[in-house]
């Protein structure tokens, strides 16, 4: 594997990306939200601090969801219905660089498109604090962006799982719905365990659904753990080991699944 | 302008007048839809916490803003809250959904012990707050405030008062009420104790001086009590004593 080339094919993935209007709307999107929070922030009595980090750190997450589905559901298809694919992997490329060099590109691209989001975000909290300074004594900056680090880890995470479902099938409906669904999964299997758990003495479970809970528990992305937003609203410190632990989570699972993406790619017949 | 312009002008002007006799005559159905078809439903924490995922803070913000929606409307159309389960249910599952947001503990003990005379649910709110705001001293002093204001349990208030006190962020006035609370329903012993850990426990000398002084007077109180115990004591074994003997 040559990084040569995979950084080529992450230059060309972002600059396709980059491409879509879409991206454009989205951004615009952005700082719509974030004046809107300004806005609501005084709608509040005492915990102005912690709504105005919830509303931005929420709006971050909700508009980089809505560029990773839009954008990363569609990467690999648009090089299939360009025929770009062919010319690609008829150059010097393999097709696990071609699968790595995507989802690098992918990343790079979601992580700008974050920053452009936090920068919106930061602007919108300093006017906020700037009207607002007495509600903002115990509020942390570092907790604010240690959030968003954590933000931009999931959203790694999830690109290398559209890039999975993309290897799979080049239904971009089918592509949607699975990374849809796994990111609903991931959100909810935690709290869902937990629930579960502490409910079978109570009701008891058939053997089936218990089982299926517990394997999606160990098998489906747990992406709850990236959830800092109520940390950073309430100003509660997290320890450094447990973001280490993060991203060392994140970091394995990215190179597991693109290491799965990367066998069923070079098996699949391309249309 | 060309005429064909004014026609064009003409037809948009009227359309958009169209448009907003539509919507003003839309807007007061709507009133009246939303008034006939109201339903107070409330998703359970257990529920609504996994479904909104990671935006469980932005829909506690958006239950909180329907909270206070909701309450301002019965006020403004009723005059009084008629519906108090619904605002502590909707409490109770901003609160499950974020135990440390402190404005809907406020707003709801508030609202429920200004308007509706409902002292225990608005202390029941409260201790729910203590127990998730373990460092804050906000829900002592408006636990306090309750018993002081509303319920006229001047013990009890200061007994909240002094929890409030010890908490960081209380006001600095705040120790001179507690210690004012506990002297005035005679619990002088209780106040000059209270004074103590003040006074040891603030860094800021000009207040631990005036601390100083009021345990001074404090004290005074305690001599003088125990000098009334021991004269009603005495008098009670039909034994005489001066009142000189009792000041010395």
């Amino acid at each position: 594997m040559r990084v040569k080339q995979i950084k080529a094919i992450a230059l060309l993935t972002f600059k396709q990306a980059l491409g879509g209007k879409a991206v454009y709307g989205i951004i615009l999107g952005a700082f719509f939200c974030s004046a809107i929070t300004i806005g609501l922030a005084g709608f509040f009595m005492h915990d102005i601090d912690k709504v105005a980090i919830d509303f931005t750190l929420s709006f971050i997450s909700f508009c980089s969801l809505i560029l990773l589905f839009f954008v990363g559901a569609n990467l690999i298809l648009n090089d299939i219905n360009k025929k770009t694919i062919y010319f690609i992997l008829s150059k010097p490329f393999s097709r696990q660089e071609y699968i790595i060099g995507k989802l690098a590109g992918l990343i790079f691209f979601c992580t700008t498109g974050i920053i452009i989001f936090s920068i919106a975000g930061f602007i919108t909290i300093i006017i906020i604090k700037y009207m607002y300074s007495a509600y903002f004594k115990d509020f942390i900056w570092s907790l604010f962006f240690t959030a968003i680090y954590a933000h931009i880890l999931m959203v790694a995470l999830l690109n290398s799982i559209i890039l999975f479902f993309s290897t799979i099938t080049f239904n971009s409906f089918l592509i949607l719905i699975s990374s849809i669904t796994t990111y609903i999964v991931g959100q909810t299997i935690e709290e869902i365990y937990f629930y579960i758990k502490n409910q079978t003495s109570i009701i008891p479970l058939s053997y089936f659904v218990e089982n299926t809970i517990n394997a999606m528990y160990y098998i489906a992305p747990n992406l709850a753990l990236f959830d800092l937003k109520t940390n950073a609203a309430h100003c509660i410190p997290i320890s450094k080991t447990y973001i280490l632990s993060i991203t060392f989570y994140a970091v394995t699972y990215i190179i597991l699944i693109t290491t799965a993406s990367c066998i069923i790619f070079s098996k699949r017949d391309l249309p | 302008m060309k005429k064909s312009h004014l026609k064009y002008l003409a037809i948009f002007l009227i359309l958009f007048f169209a448009y907003y006799l539509n919507f003003l005559f839309l807007s007061n159905e709507r009133n009246i839809f939303r008034n006939q078809n109201h339903i107070k439903y409330l998703i359970p924490s257990q529920i609504s916490g996994p479904l909104s995922m990671e935006f469980k803070n932005i829909l506690c913000d958006f239950l909180f803003l329907k909270l206070i929606t909701f309450t301002g409307k019965q006020l403004r159309n009723n005059k009084k809250i008629h519906d108090i389960n619904y605002i502590i249910s909707l409490t109770n599952i901003i609160t499950n959904l974020d135990p440390l947001f402190w404005d809907p503990y406020f707003f709801s003990c508030m609202m429920i012990a200004w308007n509706c005379d409902k002292y225990n649910l608005a202390l029941k709110i409260l201790k729910k707050a203590e127990k998730n705001l373990e460092n804050d001293y906000r829900p002592y002093y408006f636990a306090g405030f309750i018993y002081y204001y509303f319920l006229k349990n001047q013990e009890k208030a200061g007994e909240y008062m002094v929890k409030a006190c010890k908490l960081p962020g209380s006001p600095e006035y705040l120790p001179f009420f507690a210690a004012k609370l506990l002297t005035s329903s005679l619990k002088h012993k209780q106040a000059a104790v209270f004074l103590k850990y003040m006074i040891k426990n603030t860094v800021n000398k000009n207040i631990a001086r005036k601390f100083e002084k009021k345990l001074k007077s404090v004290n005074e109180l305690i001599l003088l009590e125990n000098a009334g115990e021991f004269y009603f004591d005495k008098l009670n074994n039909r034994s005489t004593i001066s009142i000189t003997h009792i000041v010395s």
